[in-house]
């Protein structure tokens, strides 16, 4: 058997030891290249509803405040000093309720008044025709005027008084009850008739000529028709929703009142009083009463992500609102 | 006549020896230059896919605050995002430009040189948004005064 001859200088495995060692730090380092995609991963798919919660904290706001100009609006029907002095005294107790529920989440929530809008609420009680409180009454009239909005814009009309369709002649709204809009260039109107023992609502834009709907309802004697929320009898209507896009300020007008027998009421972003005669407060004919119209609110959230801060107008009743 | 037994056995050794060292200096070296492909292919990958990632957290963070500045009256809109300095050992550019027409898509775009990386991604968006390009780290989505959101460092 061959003997094994030492190397002199004992460097026989320097090459294998180098080589093994540069293997394990490109090892090494292909590890910490993968970890680092993967903990990215990770990174990325955690949840994230930061702006989801600055979002939901405005419209939780929003829809407190909405509640709030009702209740103020209910409690002290025609004091708008009264609904400016509840609202006011609200918002503050409102923040502090959400201010408790989000710092357990660290964040920093705030809502404080910036201005109250006063507006001006016309009503008819009783069932009556749809013209003004005048004698003799006048069957057109401006319900409100130079609005720059209109909230909770309900009518309920009994059918049986309604034009009927059969006997009409074109255009249908120079023969019936008509919701005029008066915008700039051109008007909005929404006609109430009958049409075969059913209730019609039809939309027509002056500008274009064009008409929306009708949209229908044939139960019971009567039908509740809400302008502003776009439904008729509780059913959904896509032609009254383009009175939310309708460009402000517009004058509000009954047209042919007298050929819609029914009880109304909506509250319209303006104190000038109607044109028409409208009584007292509490009176079952046309009357006005001072109704808080909106009120604008400044609405912070702070978190370690978000800084936001945004104004929302509180607007109960309102198209888009 | 036979040679002596001693000369033999070291012609032998030496010529094991070249060849052991032969062989070993061919297969490390054949291990790092593979080895090191390997690792650089894998770089590319990765910075690819935290590129992508990063880019999908922009575009995540753009749409959040397109979405905040939609509600109300916006006054201020900020949305911070925590990012690398750098993916995989190279500093990386971010750049955003807002589509050609309203309708079309904003364009986040992420970059790195070495290793020559692009990576693309698009995002709907109702809010004009500032074109910018920035170096990778930590950025601050807001609303600037002109109603744009803007995308820069934090």
């Amino acid at each position: 058997m061959a003997p094994v001859i030492p190397d002199p200088d004992g460097n026989r495995a320097q090459l294998v030891l180098v080589g093994g060692l540069v293997i394990a730090v490109g090892l090494v380092a292909l590890a910490i290249v993968l970890n680092s995609g993967i903990y990215t991963h990770n990174l990325a798919s955690r949840a994230d509803p930061i702006a989801s919660e600055a979002v939901g904290n405005a419209v939780v706001v929003d829809d407190s405040v909405e509640g709030l100009v009702e209740f103020a609006v209910r409690d002290d029907p025609n004091d708008n000093d009264a609904q400016n002095a509840t609202v006011e005294a609200g918002v503050p107790d409102i923040s502090a309720q959400l201010s408790r529920e989000s710092a357990r989440r660290g964040v920093l929530t705030n809502a404080t008044v910036v201005a109250l809008f006063p507006g001006t609420t016309v009503r008819q009680t009783a069932d009556r025709e749809f013209s003004d409180g005048a004698s003799p009454a006048d069957p057109s009239w401006e319900v409100a005027d130079d609005a720059h909005g209109i909230r909770d814009f309900r009518m309920d009309v009994d059918r049986s008084s309604l034009t009927d369709r059969g006997l009409l002649s074109f255009p249908i709204s120079s023969t019936v009850f008509n919701v005029t809009f008066q915008t700039t260039p051109d008007d909005v109107v929404v006609s109430v008739y009958q049409d075969s023992g059913t209730t019609a609502v039809l939309v027509t834009d002056e500008a274009t000529g064009r008409t929306f709907g009708p949209c229908t309802d044939s139960t019971g004697s009567r039908t509740e028709i809400d302008l502003t929320g776009a439904t008729v009898a509780g059913e959904h209507c896509a032609a009254l929703e383009r009175l939310g896009d309708l460009p402000r300020p517009y004058d509000v007008e009954f047209d042919g009142g007298d050929r819609a027998i029914g009880s109304y009421s909506l509250v319209a972003n303006t104190t000038e009083t109607p044109s028409g005669t409208v009584g007292a407060p509490g009176d079952s004919g046309p009357s006005g009463l001072e109704t808080l119209y909106s009120v604008r609110v400044d609405v912070r959230f702070q978190s370690h992500r978000v800084d936001y801060r945004t104004n929302v107008t509180a607007a109960p009743g309102e198209p888009d609102g | 006549m036979d040679r002596p037994a001693a000369d033999r056995r070291g012609v032998s050794t030496a010529v094991g020896y070249v060849l052991t060292l032969s062989v070993a200096t061919i297969l490390i070296s054949g291990l790092l230059v593979g080895l090191g492909g390997f690792v650089e292919d894998q770089r590319a990958g990765t910075a690819r896919d935290e590129l992508r990632v990063i880019g999908q957290q922009i575009a995540g963070d753009l749409s959040s605050a397109d979405r905040l500045a939609r509600v109300g009256s916006p006054i201020e809109v900020r949305v911070r995002r925590g990012l690398p300095e750098s993916v995989t050992g190279a500093s990386y550019r971010i750049e955003v430009t807002d589509g050609a027409t309203p309708d079309d898509p904003v364009s986040v775009e992420l970059s790195t040189e070495n290793p020559d990386v692009t990576v693309s991604l698009g995002v709907n968006l109702d809010t004009p948004v500032v074109d910018t390009t920035l170096g990778g780290g930590d950025v601050v989505v807001r609303l600037n005064g002109s109603g744009e959101l803007e995308v820069t460092r934090a």
